[in-house]
């Protein structure tokens, strides 16, 4: 393979895998984010609290959970999804869900003690409470996003583990970068190191911009 | 950011996601090529993808593969998650193919272990008289060393050459550092920490123009320090659902002529790096 179709394949399956995760992720916890928010502290206090662990969770230990769980010999080995990128995906949104679910979480509550009087008085009911709410944190969960996101694509510790680093079908920018170090191909791993860098200051100006123009 | 506009993000939003899973899972559909589980030091020397691209030109076969300490290539073999490994520590390859991990075994070539150091060798590791002897030096003068320790077959070999040389690497101090990462990963580190290590010759050779102040030490075919490679199968009785043919096919083609005389005429920087040997019960 030539070295730039080799740079092109890595940097398009970095994308997909990142994106893919961070767009799953943000269905599942821009959801749940905004209920939990919304609640009152008491019952939904043991669910935050384990929520916020997860927030911590170590991105190698969902790799090596994951792994585990994958494999031939695991519980889901049928599947078949070890080393495919559809195992990075899950790894990943197994990192990103608690990050974009406890960021959102907590925009949402502040945003709430400041509208949600207002919105009572005016007749709203709880469902429209919650939109008007997530319409108000919207920067907030944007923000959310983009944190997630930029987490998936500078992980590299759950998709080596996971996808296994296969030439042509799991590798990574991160991944190659430590096995171009370890063979001590630097001008590659600069390459990639820079294509990394801007790859994030696009999707953040990006971000921003829709930021921006959601801010109230 | 209206109630329309906030429900057409919505939308947008999962229409992306479903889409950006729909190729994801396109790209994840069962495999057709044959995986299989490496050592690092035959990627890092470089033989792997020319001599698997003259495979596929001869067989139709595409082979993938996953490059590891020989221990965790085993084990990726005993979890059933690759179709074949290729490693070189006879030992576990002997308990791996007693467990019926393994279907059978080939050896197919070998290199040789080196001892690399820092250029001055204060240990005297060239005045040395054999493998042990160029260790127990080491230890005498307590100069650095890095191990592996990832239980690769390199390091098993080191771990063996202490031993011989009436030592317990288990009882060093902090002269003994551990890297736990591959060969090329760790001549970096001893180039770095101006370290001894052991190596073998393939990688060496490969790594060498980047390595300025390690130099080869200790470099003599002592046959304690042949570095045997092997390619076993997976036994598809124990491991229903592994490439088990096609795995055959790739064993049976490395110990053939094409792939004997590809692995006797691949150079690095102008060494040949390994003298073809092959045969087995495949």
């Amino acid at each position: 393979m030539t070295l730039a179709g080799d740079i092109l394949q890595i940097t398009a399956l970095s994308l997909l895998v990142a994106g893919t995760s961070t767009l799953v992720a943000t269905l599942i916890a821009v959801p749940i984010g905004t209920v939990l928010g919304l609640r009152e502290v008491g019952s939904a206090r043991l669910l935050r609290n384990i929520l916020f662990t997860l927030y911590g969770l170590p991105p190698v230990l969902a790799g090596l959970l994951v792994f585990l769980l994958l494999s031939r010999a695991g519980p889901l080995g049928p599947l078949r999804l070890l080393y495919t990128p559809l195992g990075m995906v899950i790894a990943q949104v197994v990192i990103v869900t608690p990050i974009i679910l406890g960021i959102t979480m907590s925009v949402v509550s502040t945003v709430e003690r400041r509208v949600k009087d207002t919105a009572f008085v005016l007749g709203a009911d709880r469902y429209q409470l919650s939109i008007t709410v997530l319409r108000e944190a919207a920067a907030g969960v944007l923000t959310a996003i983009m944190v997630g996101f930029g987490r998936a694509i500078s992980e590299v510790g759950a998709v080596f583990i996971v996808g296994g680093h296969i030439e042509g079908q799991t590798q990574v920018l991160t991944t190659t970068i430590i096995t171009d170090v370890a063979q001590a191909e630097y001008g590659h791993a600069v390459a990639l190191g820079v294509i990394l860098l801007l790859l994030a200051a696009v999707i953040y100006s990006l971000l921003y911009r829709i930021q921006e123009r959601t801010l109230p | 950011m209206h109630f329309a506009s906030m429900r057409q993000y919505i939308v947008v939003l999962i229409i992306a996601a479903v889409v950006a899973l729909a190729v994801t899972a396109y790209l994840s559909l069962p495999r057709a090529y044959l995986l299989m589980a490496t050592t690092t030091s035959t990627r890092d020397t470089g033989l792997l993808p020319p001599m698997l691209r003259n495979f596929t030109l001869d067989t139709g076969i595409e082979v993938r593969y996953i490059a590891v300490g020989t221990g965790q290539a085993l084990d990726a073999g005993r979890r059933g998650d690759v179709d074949v490994v290729m490693v070189h520590a006879p030992a576990l390859e002997a308990e791996f193919i007693a467990s019926k991990d393994g279907l059978c075994r080939n050896q197919i070539m070998y290199n040789t272990f080196v001892i690399v150091g820092p250029a001055g060798d204060s240990a005297g590791v060239r005045n040395a008289t054999s493998a042990p002897d160029a260790l127990a030096r080491i230890y005498d003068n307590r100069s650095r060393f890095e191990s592996r320790a990832d239980n690769s077959g390199t390091n098993i070999k080191e771990l063996a050459l202490w031993s011989a040389a009436g030592l317990n690497a288990a009882s060093f101090g902090t002269w003994y550092e551990k890297t736990n990462q591959g060969m090329g990963a760790t001549l970096t580190i001893a180039n770095e920490r101006a370290a001894y290590t052991l190596s073998d010759d393939g990688t060496w050779f490969a790594r060498e123009p980047t390595l300025p102040y390690l130099g080869l030490l200790y470099n003599r075919t002592d046959s304690v320090l042949r570095n045997q490679y092997s390619v076993i199968p997976v036994n598809p009785a124990t491991h229903p659902g592994v490439f088990s043919e096609r795995a055959l096919a790739f064993a049976q083609w490395l110990v053939g002529p094409r792939g004997q005389s590809f692995i006797g005429a691949f150079k690095v920087h102008g060494h040949t790096i390994f003298t073809p040997d092959g045969t087995g019960d495949c």
